[in-house]
């Protein structure tokens, strides 16, 4: 026990920084998030380019043009997912724009029909009309082999999708009447946190020249910047942070810009711990340096 | 909001807790709420798949409407069946060759599809919006303060160092190897930026369970 | 034969999808449309193979009393409680069931929708709140009327509720009002806008009405809500299932990420070299712009545009090209034959 005391009086305050149980780390993270949040402090967004373009191009459709929004997540990514899938929607349907949503992530359906359900209910309460099922909107469901259903809806969608979600055959749908492919489609607004965006612009927009966003997590959300670039998409939502400017430019704050806040904070333990890591490491390495001069 | 509807929230809060507690240590109770929804999940997939892909797109179409005759029927569906019952032969040992057959017509199908347009998306698209889609525009003013056709220029540039870095069919030496060290420092700009990303995006998920708890708790104390 | 012929499907199914792209033909686009629909339907096939799998392993667990069996017994048990749930048995109306459960909160919704329009909505000439015209209003109560006939009709010919089971209920009433609301309705065609003593009557009869609509509503808590045990995607428990364990479960999960990502940059996140200096600069850059500092925040807003649009932007392009040529080579491999490892061992 002398020795052990011994051992850490000698250990720099480098090593001891190192050697920290990262339960510490977690812990700290987790009181910082769950203050900030009781706080309720919020910060004011910027809105990029990229994200505005999204915006613009649901506003300019016409009433009864047809939207098609790929809720393409599972409940793994539906913190950063849901806020926008949300907003998109609640735009499209408030300004009576007819969507048509589907899914391509096995865990997808149920987060989708919860969103169209929340959005309906939430139009009828603040914009005076309820969006009738089949006449304003209809959900498509899920189909596995995300690559080929995508390239048979270019055909016809009544290939990969015969019926919708809850049984019904397309051709009984008054909106579906219409719609045969992508060519009665004004665009596509795909929310994934996968590899289905790849899908999407390869397939949709490379074949079937239909006009393709993305709403991507934060992880994958900067590989996309290439296909913007070339105008393979013609927006990019990123992470919370395009959820919150979404929110922003809709006017219709949600949990995106509460979190915002929050990522603040969170944001500023992380930098914190990175600067000390950074600085235990050199401390640690003139230390050494200095032992093997001496030696 | 009903009772029912706070137990059955309160349910969540539990499973939330209970992952969250791994942190601590792996546990019992975390242990107990992985292994739910392993099977949960299993379940889940297994009803959505029937019920929204195979019965429509395959039972449906040739138990209920089909007519059973060769230009009206839907006769050709039970070529896929056949082949995606011949898939299941791949648990027996003696019979497993027989799901190649499946097997390869699916390979061939998504392989060939794919490329014309991985080809065209990937690389000549790519290729268009670096040379082609710029317009060099000296006059406008772009990032930082600085002409837009700048940028143009140095994104031809960053992207041919890239391309170069990941050619390793020729040592990186002389002037290779510094064209393909300006391409690393682009990349390494590229990752960070993703890590800057990412880490926005981790710190959501944990923001989100924050929040869902959060909810919850204001409801039980609003109904009090 | 066992590896030829699959080498001979992948080979021509390959280059036909291949050709399909760059010639239109209408028998190209037909077969093309069948190819498509028929792999989907096989690929359902083979996801069933990873189902059976989990079922297989977890079995196996239990049978040979491994030390996890309890919790493979866990699994199994949440599997089939799903598939219960979600199942539909034949000759079991469960969207009727569903609907039934529905009602009662459709009906109590009408009836308080139509008691506050009629108190806070009102077209007065100094209502502070919103103004309704009174063919709105008009409107609005007959769609309510409509509405709760149509779930009342729900009601009388469900096979859920005996005969005996609405008698205790006061199903008459809230069709009476109904008739009423219709009544009152009419009467707003022939009041004036700028009438507000009329207005002000036609409201009060409003909210009475809806009044007694809503004790009528009272007497349907009689009748137990319809929750059956199974029955497909819009299924209570099926739901409850999805949105209460599998969404919270599996959202926290990846939740602990943010923890573990905090812990890696504290303890491996070094600026060991230029290299990972720059790596570091750009994340700090990229993270900066969500910090409230002013004239730091705007300044790394722009330099993250700048850094997402050029740097980032080529490097990322570099990649993307990159795996394109790999996929297009790893495809072309297969279809000619050179890539055999989907096929197994013999």
């Amino acid at each position: 026990m002398e020795q052990g005391r011994a051992q850490s009086k000698n250990k720099t305050f480098s090593e001891m920084l190192m050697s920290m149980d990262r339960r510490w780390v977690f812990l700290v993270l987790g009181i910082v998030t769950v203050g900030a949040l009781l706080s309720k402090f919020t910060i004011k967004q910027s809105v990029t380019p990229e994200v505005r373009d999204i915006y613009n191009f649901v506003e300019n459709l016409k009433p009864s043009d047809n939207l098609l929004v790929a809720i393409d997540y599972d409940p793994n990514a539906k913190a950063e997912l849901h806020p926008m899938a949300y907003a998109i929607l609640e735009q499209a349907m408030a300004r009576k724009i007819h969507v048509i949503t589907l899914t391509l992530s096995q865990n997808g359906a149920g987060l989708a029909d919860q969103a169209v359900r929340d959005v309906v209910d939430s139009v009828a309460t603040y914009d005076g009309f309820r969006p009738e099922y089949g006449k304003d909107y209809v959900f498509l469901g899920y189909r596995p082999y995300y690559a080929l259903v995508i390239l048979g809806m270019g055909q016809n969608f009544r290939i990969p999708f015969p019926k919708d979600y809850f049984g019904n055959v397309l051709d009984s749908l008054p909106m579906m009447k219409r719609v045969q492919n992508y060519d009665q489609i004004a665009g596509v607004i795909d929310i994934t946190g996968s590899n289905v965006a790849d899908a999407w612009i390869a397939n949709a927009n490379g074949r079937y020249g239909v006009k393709v966003a993305l709403g991507l997590t934060g992880v994958s959300g900067a590989d996309y910047y290439p296909y913007f670039q070339s105008r393979q998409i013609f927006g990019l939502m990123v992470g919370m942070k395009g959820a919150a400017e979404y929110e922003t430019l809709t006017h219709n704050p949600g949990p995106a810009m509460e979190a915002m806040g929050v990522q603040t904070f969170a944001h500023i333990v992380i930098i914190l711990f990175i600067l000390i890591g950074n600085v235990g490491y050199f401390l640690d390495r003139r230390a050494q340096n200095k032992r093997a001069r001496q030696l | 909001m009903g009772l029912t509807e706070i137990l059955w929230q309160g349910l969540g809060v539990f499973f939330t807790l209970a992952v969250l507690s791994f942190l601590y240590k792996d546990n019992p109770f975390y242990k107990f709420a992985e292994h739910v929804v392993v099977g949960v999940s299993a379940g889940y997939f297994v009803i959505i798949l029937y019920y929204t892909s195979l019965r429509p797109s395959l039972f449906d179409k040739l138990f209920l409407e089909n007519t059973w005759t060769p230009t009206t029927g839907h006769l050709h569906y039970l070529i896929p069946l056949v082949l995606g019952i011949l898939m299941w032969t791949r648990f027996s040992k003696k019979w497993s060759w027989v799901s190649r057959y499946s097997i390869a017509l699916y390979i061939g199908i998504a392989t060939g599809v794919s490329i014309p347009l991985e080809m065209k998306n990937r690389v000549i698209e790519q290729v268009r919006g670096t040379v082609l889609l710029t317009d060099f525009a000296w006059s406008k003013t772009g990032m930082l303060g600085l002409p837009a056709g700048l940028w143009d220029v140095v994104l031809i540039i960053l992207v041919v160092c890239a391309l170069i870095y990941f050619y390793f069919s020729k040592e990186h030496k002389g002037w290779f190897g510094g064209v393909a060290k300006v391409g690393i420092y682009t990349l390494m700009i590229g990752f960070g930026a993703s890590f800057g990303l990412t880490v926005m995006a981790r710190l959501s998920l944990f923001i989100d369970r924050v929040q869902f708890v959060n909810n919850w708790v204001s409801l039980v104390i609003s109904k009090l | 034969m066992r590896r030829q012929i699959p080498l001979l499907l992948v080979f021509v199914s390959g280059v036909f999808m291949v050709i399909q792209y760059f010639v239109p033909s209408a028998f190209a686009e037909r077969a093309y449309e069948f190819l498509i629909d028929w792999t989907i339907i096989i690929g359902i096939f083979a996801l069933a193979l990873g189902i059976w799998s989990l079922v297989r392993v977890s079995y196996n667990k239990i049978r040979t009393g491994h030390p996890d069996a309890m919790y493979s017994a866990i699994t199994l048990a949440g599997l089939g409680l799903m598939i219960f749930f979600g199942f539909e048995f034949p000759g079991v109306s469960y969207k009727e069931a569903m609907r039934v459960t529905q009602a009662k909160d459709y009906i109590q919704s009408e009836f308080s929708g139509a008691r506050d329009a009629a108190a806070r909505r009102v077209f007065l000439p100094e209502s502070e709140t919103l103004s309704l015209r009174p063919d709105s209003i008009k409107t609005i109560l007959t769609m309510a009327a409509d509405s709760v006939a149509h779930w009342v009709d729900i009601f009388k010919t469900s096979h859920w509720f005996s005969g005996a089971d609405l008698e205790g209920t006061n199903l008459a009433a809230i069709m009476t009002t109904t008739e009423q609301f219709k009544s009152i309705s009419s009467q707003y065609t022939s009041v004036s806008p700028s009438d507000s003593m009329a207005l002000a009557g036609l409201a009060g009869r409003v909210s009475e009405v809806s009044q007694q609509g809503i004790a009528a509503v009272d007497s349907l808590k009689n009748l137990s809500d319809v929750y059956p045990l199974t029955g497909g995607l819009e299924n209570y428990w099926f739901i409850h299932f999805f949105d209460d364990v599998m969404i919270p479960i599996q959202a926290t999960m990846f939740s602990l990420l943010a923890f573990f990502i905090a812990s890696a940059a504290y303890r491996a996140f070094r600026a060991r070299s230029l290299l990972s200096t720059v790596l570091l600069l750009a994340a700090f850059i990229v993270m900066a712009r969500l910090l409230p500092m002013g004239p730091v925040t705007i300044g790394a807003n722009k330099l993250t545009q700048w850094i997402l649009l050029v740097p980032n932007l080529a490097a990322k392009r570099a990649i993307v090209i990159g795996v394109g040529l790999g996929i297009v080579a790893t495809s072309l491999k297969v279809v000619l034959g050179i890539e055999r490892s989907y096929m197994g061992r013999d």
